[in-house]
């Protein structure tokens, strides 16, 4: 590592060798790249951090904001993101460097004599001074983090130092703000803000003159500062062209997936009946019995050694009050998944292991943290199911795919659009579409729709999704495809992890004891 | 070959043509005599190098050290060519190798991709 923070983090794109100069890439941050051209994850988090940012490193930062842009049909606004981008950066620097500035002086920042004393000589001191205070940023660890993070609909850049505004710095950003509302030129701004104590001109006002300028307006801007740090976030909307072609692209995948059976009736009905409390364990097991095929199966899964019987089992009756209702339930939803989209090339087999590892942990995290027995049994099986879009386009057959590509020519969608879907773009409201067109229930319809963006889930099923999206963050986490600066706070902090260490000691967790119950079942 | 609309040649303050990658591309001979440097110790170099930036004689070039993220050059030159605004009177800090700190008053104007950059008051030390 170079100096004392410098690492970089890209996903989404192939970068270029020649930027990374006095940096370390994880090692699978090239591999994230790969892994989206696979197919097997959707437009993944991009995350920068450094304590300071050498300017030949800016065509990278152009770059990452034009292919997330590209994702959004936004292109056209690049240059002027990329320089509120800059304008950021530039100003979460100087906010760490003040602090150290205040502490070099004995002053303390929240104080206002302190800050209005400190104020009068800090930016004539950072501009005479800069290789100290860069040098300090180094040896104290004040990074910035850089998140390109698309949720929903809209990709959301934000920018993170270590210092936590003080009420008299919000005081002078939400001034600003207002006071930008009157202009009308980047003049008027810079004018304006030419006698500022608080930086040279170029500055907030002028961020928000280039948001308005490309359309995004005030609104899309925000700052907040919580647990020792700021952060300044940008969102941007996906253009509404690009919208209804992927809304277009994803109900006719759903729509002609010709060799996608649906889900055997007998199964739903059993699924059914499992949810039904009056229903007795004879009475299902009894219905599954009328089945010889479907009996055969189960018994063969269950004595698989997955449940680590005690014994042989030789009837459904006895497998049922051996694994209980809800196993059972979860045995039907995985067996006739599997059954269905099938586990035959590596791929497929690869996207399975997966979804029984996010199952598992997810089962465990509605056990351990959450502490809520009625929510284990659905969060185990939307955490083995919650990929199941990218199962299906995976394995899609070439004429569909052929299919798919004259239905965009058609409809004058444009050719990323479609490329990206069979990288895995859009993968969760596919396979949430699926999962109502095999009348899954409502709550794992929203497990599969929302496992990387729960915040946007409905706050019925808010539990089993945050158990689901956490489970499958740890699955990437151990693979080194995000770190932990990539994943959704308020989601931590619903499972009381505040710190990058209590979720690596989660995540340690959830990995031995997974590893444990597949060495007990492989010795079996 | 004429670049630009404007001639740094025709105005009557000392002026260069910037790129966007902050080579100079051109100067008049006022900005030349204010710098006291002849036309190949001008053309062709980073703009910070021709002012005698400090951060441009460091192993990395001007545009690309770590001091160049609170450059407020830098960042004039990019928000006009982006912007496409005339800006003018702004004043810019920087210090020269010998630690000075200087001030100028520019004025910016974008010409097609590159940045007329119109020094419109004398250095002053502040």
């Amino acid at each position: 590592m170079s100096g004392s923070s410098q690492s970089l983090d890209i996903s989404p794109g192939p970068p270029h060798a020649g930027f990374f100069r006095g940096y370390t890439i994880h090692k699978n941050a090239r591999n994230q790249y790969r892994r989206d051209s696979k197919g097997s994850s959707t437009f993944s988090p991009a995350h920068f951090k450094f304590t300071s940012l050498p300017a030949e490193s800016y065509p990278l930062l152009d770059r990452i904001i034009e292919i997330y842009l590209a994702e959004l049909g936004q292109e056209k606004i690049q240059e002027p993101l990329s320089y509120c981008v800059k304008e950021l950066i530039a100003n979460a620097q100087k906010a760490n460097a003040k602090r150290i500035y205040f502490e070099e002086r004995g002053l303390e920042i929240s104080r206002q004599e302190d800050y209005d004393n400190g104020m009068r000589g800090f930016l004539r001191e950072i501009a005479e001074n800069l290789d100290h205070f860069l040098q300090q940023l180094k040896q104290k660890n004040l990074s910035i983090n850089v998140m390109f993070h698309m949720r929903g609909e809209a990709l959301t850049i934000s920018v993170r130092n270590s210092a936590e505004l003080t009420p008299k710095e919000r005081a002078r950003i939400y001034e600003r703000i207002v006071r930008a509302r009157a202009f009308h030129s980047f003049f008027e701004a810079l004018e304006t803000s030419l006698d500022s104590t608080e930086g040279a001109g170029l500055g907030i006002m002028i961020l928000l003159q280039f948001l308005k300028r490309i359309g995004l307006g005030e609104e899309s801007f925000s700052i907040e500062g919580k647990n020792g740090s700021t952060v300044s976030s940008i969102v941007i909307p996906i253009s509404q062209v690009h919208l209804e072609q992927i809304r277009i692209l994803s109900e006719a995948i759903v729509r002609d997936i010709n060799s996608l059976p649906h889900f055997p009736e007998n199964v739903v009905e059993l699924i059914h009946l499992t949810d039904d409390p009056e229903v007795k364990i004879t009475t299902i097991a009894k219905r599954i019995a009328t089945d010889p095929a479907l009996t055969a199966d189960l018994l063969k899964q269950v004595n698989s050694g997955y449940y680590a019987l005690p014994a042989q089992v030789n009837s459904i009756p006895q497998a049922v009050k051996l694994i209980g209702i809800r196993g059972l339930r979860n045995l039907l939803y995985a067996y006739s998944s599997q059954k269905i989209l099938g586990q035959k090339q590596a791929m497929m087999k690869s996207l399975w292991e997966h979804s029984f590892r996010t199952a598992y942990y997810a089962f465990l995290l509605a056990r351990g943290l959450k502490r809520q027995r009625e929510i284990l049994d659905d969060a185990y099986v939307a955490g083995l199911l919650h990929d199941i879009g990218q199962i299906i386009v995976s394995s899609l057959h070439p004429e569909t795919h052929e299919k798919m590509r004259r239905f965009s020519v058609e409809k004058n969608i444009l050719p990323r659009i479609l490329e990206r879907f069979s990288f895995g773009m859009n993968h969760a409201d596919i396979g949430s579409l699926i999962a109502q067109k095999w009348n899954f229930p409502e709550q794992l319809v929203e497990g599969i729709k929302y496992h990387h963006d729960p915040l946007s889930a409905s706050h019925k099923y808010k539990d089993i999704v945050f158990c689901v999206y956490l489970a499958n963050a740890v699955c990437d986490l151990e693979r080194g495809l995000i770190s932990y600066e990539q994943l959704e706070k308020p989601v931590l902090g619903d499972f009381g992890i505040r710190t990058k260490e209590q979720l690596l000691g989660v995540a340690s967790k959830l990995r031995s004891a997974f590893e444990k119950r597949h060495s007990e079942l492989s010795g079996l | 070959m004429v670049l630009w609309y404007r001639s740094p040649r025709s105005l009557n303050r000392p002026a260069a043509l910037v790129a966007r990658d902050l080579t100079v591309l051109f100067s008049n001979s006022r900005l030349r005599k204010m710098l006291k440097k002849f036309n190949h110790d001008v053309v062709g170099l980073r703009i910070g190098e021709v002012l005698d930036c400090k951060y441009a004689a460091s192993p990395s070039r001007c545009g690309e050290t770590e001091g160049c993220l609170q450059c407020e050059l830098r960042r004039l030159i990019e928000l006009t060519r982006i912007a496409g605004e005339r800006l003018t009177g702004i004043p810019i800090s920087f210090q020269n190798k010998s630690g000075a700190r200087k001030t100028f008053k520019i004025t910016t104007e974008k010409v097609r991709e590159a940045v007329l950059l119109i020094i419109a008051g004398l250095p002053v030390d502040p």
